[in-house]
């Protein structure tokens, strides 16, 4: 085939088509363009979407925060030991609390 | 975008309707298309949208051939042809044409329209879908080749088999 009968081929070929394709009828073409809305639609579906779960989650934790903040701070127990043990000195009474016990006795006794 | 799918819609249809065989099923498949170029790839140019949605097309025709090739082994019940050298296996490449019309039978220019539908039905889909791209929807060698899925050397040669054996089935009946 040479290249002048294939491009009157083609030509003819495509020029069929589309004219098969101008003759849809008229529920194709809505079904199409429904098709269409649809698809340009849900493009812009997850962006809606995002909004809502964004806003819950910042409302979350902005009464958490609210809540700590305002909560009044007690220190635990633990705290008061933790300052006996951040003093050098109360820690070598601690250490020799033996000896203190034999001073007191002594004293006492005495 | 809204622009574009408008201007492609009809084609597509009537690609995948060649290719499928039903309407409602090449309705399905290019809503399909649609969803995805619009979903992953709307920020592209849209110079690249052509090739991009016939890409997501043509993934979605084979995909149906597979499905239908499920259902054939499941089923045993649908129709198969292997008119082709190299898809005597393949369904996506030898689909069934239920619809095939003796392209000689028929006369005059409604009769022309039925031999174009029928010739193009008869060809292995790879073929089918390498010329329509080619020769109705314009693509380049490239485009088409990614469209398809496969190398510029396949769309090559499924290009000249298509236009081969339709000029074979045509020449006869068409001015």
């Amino acid at each position: 085939m040479t290249g002048t009968e294939e491009n009157r081929l083609t030509d003819q070929i495509r020029q069929r088509l589309d004219q098969q394709a101008d003759a849809l009828d008229e529920l194709t073409v809505a079904r199409l363009r429904a098709a269409r809305l649809r698809a340009l639609g849900q493009a812009k579906r997850p962006h809606h979407r995002w909004w809502p779960l964004l806003g819950s989650a910042l409302a979350a934790a902005l009464v958490v925060a609210i809540l700590v903040w305002q909560q009044p701070v007690e220190l635990p127990g633990a705290l008061d030991d933790l300052d006996i043990v951040a003093s050098g000195d109360d820690l070598d009474m601690i250490e020799d609390l033996e000896f203190y016990d034999w001073l007191d006795e002594t004293q006492t006794a005495g | 975008m809204d622009r574009f799918l408008a201007g492609v819609e009809r084609r597509a249809l009537r690609m995948a309707e060649l290719a499928v065989g039903n309407r409602d099923d090449a309705l399905d498949l290019v809503q399909e298309a649609m969803l995805g170029l619009v979903k992953h790839y709307r920020h592209k140019r849209e110079d690249e949208w052509g090739a991009l949605f016939h890409h997501i097309l043509q993934s979605r025709i084979r995909d149906w051939y597979r499905r239908s090739k499920v259902r054939y082994r499941v089923f045993g019940w649908l129709g198969h042809r292997a008119d082709d050298e190299d898809t005597e296996t393949d369904p996506i490449q030898s689909a069934a044409d239920p619809a095939a019309i003796d392209p000689p039978r028929l006369v005059g220019n409604e009769a022309a329209m039925q031999q174009l539908e029928a010739a193009l039905q008869a060809l292995p889909l790879r073929q089918q879908q390498a010329f329509l791209l080619r020769c109705w929807e314009g693509l380049d060698v490239a485009e088409t080749a990614y469209a398809m899925d496969c190398s510029e050397g396949s769309v090559k040669t499924h290009y000249s088999r298509a236009l081969h054996k339709l000029r074979e089935q045509l020449e006869d009946h068409w001015p």
